[in-house]
């Protein structure tokens, strides 16, 4: 089971002086193999949704499951480990290791997990061949398009073999053609593996390509749309 | 993947990185070639100590080096020949000393009268070397006798004059006898300049009323780190004169040992203190490296990677760090130690003739290897490394993933 469920969860934070609401006990119900949009102006709590998700914040109150595993009950260690075999990233900088190569930097996934050392080739250069990254194992990622950057990024969140993709804002940073292209991909990963993906964007060509799309608004849900 | 990450992230900022790989290497230089300057210096000393004084190994009357007594004397008889019989002895020298007062026609004043025997000292008491000698010839025996300059001056004596030396003898009674200026020396030891008599112990034993008298048996051996082992030997191996016992140079020569100790400890709390101040740098170093990485570090916690992982990154920054500045530091300072082995530094422009403990050391020192401290004096920076990086790594875990990256 690799469904989300978020019960009646909260999170404030506190800037300067006032007190924001980001995440007001909001319910929300994600099915395993779903391909949803969490859309909504900035401010609206895409992002802080995400990262209560991810294991990557605490709520302040309520609950989050990811399957069977309840998230908001975990030590730091219990979800650093979660997060390393449960969950992939992706993000709307990127947020690649400069200093690796592009086989590096979706190895050192392997790596953390501990997979042996013969599996990452195995594991790695198909992958790397279905993204488009066929021949740019070696090129650092300065050296990569912005395109090219996610698609390892991407990669790279794939290669772990999660069961939830979560990413923000991930065409925000993209020209046109980059951004269709990195969208049909992630489609078809969703279509073939099963993986649930969980965006946020306010970009109408992500949104346009979602089954689901849930809006949100001052940390509420405004709508939840099916398609 | 985690060497190679921090080897990697070390070179993001080359400069940075090359100033600190720098201090470290200065630092280890200097640590290692003077430790095998000074190494040499001590080994220098003590060869030098030796020669002038108890020799590795003293033999003495129990209390003498305690009371300094005229009548803790003993009878040398066949125990020198004895003692140079057990394995690691090269030599040994019996010597009387005698406090005394000396007189010539024009002045009189207080001496300290050694008796050597000259021909088998020759090669080696530093009084003996020719080098030394202002005028005169080293004489072979008999009453011919060598001073200092200064005294030569006091008593204004030139080399043919003749002296009286009054002291007490073996019986308790007062004793003088005439000797005749055969040589004058210059040793630079202001102690020894105006102060001894160098007399052939023979001559010296008859006058004092027993010829065969000792108050010093000196051992001489190959080097300071045979002493252990001859000196077991030497205790055990029953040919000490009667009443009579072994002391190694340390206890019989505790000014010269003492002086090697606190030039020691001196120098160790410098390095103590250079080695702080390059673990301040290198703590600077990787934690400016942490903080410019806060939203990498972040990244890393977000993708999965455990505190403990985290932390040997940033330590493993700062041991490559370190080790890099080690390699380059020890192997300049082995080098500057190889080479001053061979030509040696000559400090008399600093220091002029060296005073130490009451003996002239060569102003010229060779180093030698002391291949212990240069390995602790790794041990040690490796360690400091380590500590460095353990305040940078702290802050690194204190990173929180979603605050770090701010958009996740």
């Amino acid at each position: 089971m690799s469904g989300i469920l978020v019960r009646q969860v909260s999170k404030q934070y506190r800037e300067t002086e006032a007190v924001v609401r980001a995440i007001d006990a909001l319910d929300l119900s994600i099915g395993e193999g779903e391909f949803t949009v969490i859309a909504g102006p900035s401010g609206s709590g895409k992002t802080t949704l995400l990262n209560l998700v991810g294991g990557l914040d605490r709520p302040d109150t309520g609950e989050i499951f990811l399957g069977d595993e309840a998230l908001h009950a975990m030590s730091e260690s219990e979800l650093t480990d979660l997060r390393l075999r449960r969950i992939g990233f992706v993000f709307q900088a990127f947020n690649l290791i400069p200093v690796l190569t592009v086989y590096e930097n979706v190895q050192f996934i392997l790596q953390i997990q501990g997979v042996a050392g013969p599996e990452h080739a195995p594991r790695i250069l198909p992958l790397l061949e279905e993204l488009g990254l066929k021949g740019m194992e070696n090129r650092f990622p300065p050296q990569l398009s912005g395109g090219q950057q996610q698609r390892v990024a991407v990669a790279r969140a794939m290669v772990g073999q999660p069961r939830v993709i979560l990413a923000d804002e991930p065409t925000a940073n993209l020209d046109s053609e980059n951004a269709v292209a990195l969208l049909g991909l992630m489609k078809r990963l969703n279509g073939e593996q099963g993986v649930t993906f969980l965006f946020s964007s306010h970009d109408p060509r992500v949104i346009d390509t979602a089954r689901r799309v849930i809006r949100l608004r001052d940390g509420r849900i405004e709508s939840d749309e099916r398609r | 993947m985690i060497l190679r990450l921090g080897w990697r992230n070390l070179w993001r900022n080359p400069r940075r990185t090359f100033l600190q790989v720098l201090a470290v290497a200065c630092s280890l230089f200097l640590a290692v070639f003077f430790n095998n300057l000074a190494f040499g210096s001590y080994l220098q000393m003590i060869r030098e100590g030796v020669k002038a004084g108890s020799g590795h190994i003293g033999v003495y009357h129990p209390s003498y080096l305690a009371d300094r007594k005229i009548e803790q004397f003993f009878t040398v008889a066949s125990s020198a020949a004895a003692l140079a019989r057990i394995p690691g002895v090269k030599s040994v020298f019996p010597r009387l000393q005698l406090p005394g007062l000396a007189r010539s026609s024009h002045d009189s004043s207080g001496v300290a009268v050694l008796g050597l025997e000259m021909a088998a000292e020759a090669g080696s008491h530093p009084l003996l070397e020719g080098r030394r000698l202002k005028s005169g010839a080293i004489p072979s025996g008999g009453r011919g006798v060598l001073i200092g300059d200064r005294l030569a001056e006091i008593l204004r004596l030139r080399v043919g004059r003749k002296l009286v030396v009054m002291f007490q003898g073996a019986g308790g009674d007062i004793c003088s006898a005439l000797f005749r200026v055969a040589g004058i020396f210059h040793s630079g030891v202001t102690q020894m300049d105006a102060g001894v008599i160098v007399v052939d112990r023979k001559e010296l034993g008859e006058a004092f009323g027993a010829p065969d008298a000792a108050h010093e048996l000196a051992i001489m051996l190959s080097g300071p780190d045979d002493v252990p082992a001859v000196l077991e030997a030497v205790r055990s191996g029953g040919c000490l004169p009667a009443s009579a016992a072994a002391f190694p140079w340390q206890e019989a020569m505790p000014q010269l040992d003492g002086a090697i100790r606190i030039d020691r400890i001196q120098f160790r709390f410098m390095i103590v203190i250079l080695y702080l101040i390059v673990g301040l740098g290198a703590a600077n170093t990787l934690l400016m490296s942490v903080m410019e990485r806060t939203r990498e570090f972040g990244l890393f916690r977000a993708l999965g990677l455990g505190p403990r992982a985290i932390r040997n990154m940033v330590v493993t920054e700062g041991i490559v760090l370190g080790m890099l500045g080690m390699a380059v530091g020890t192997g300049a300072g082995l080098l500057a130690t190889w080479h001053s082995m061979r030509t040696g530094i000559d400090f008399s422009a600093l220091m002029g003739e060296a005073e130490v403990a009451g003996m002239l050391i060569d102003p010229v020192i060779y180093s030698a290897w002391d291949h212990a401290t240069t390995f602790w004096f790794n041990v040690g920076m490796l360690m400091i490394a380590m500590a460095a990086s353990l305040y940078p790594a702290r802050k690194a875990l204190q990173i929180r993933p979603a605050q770090a990256m701010r958009t996740f």
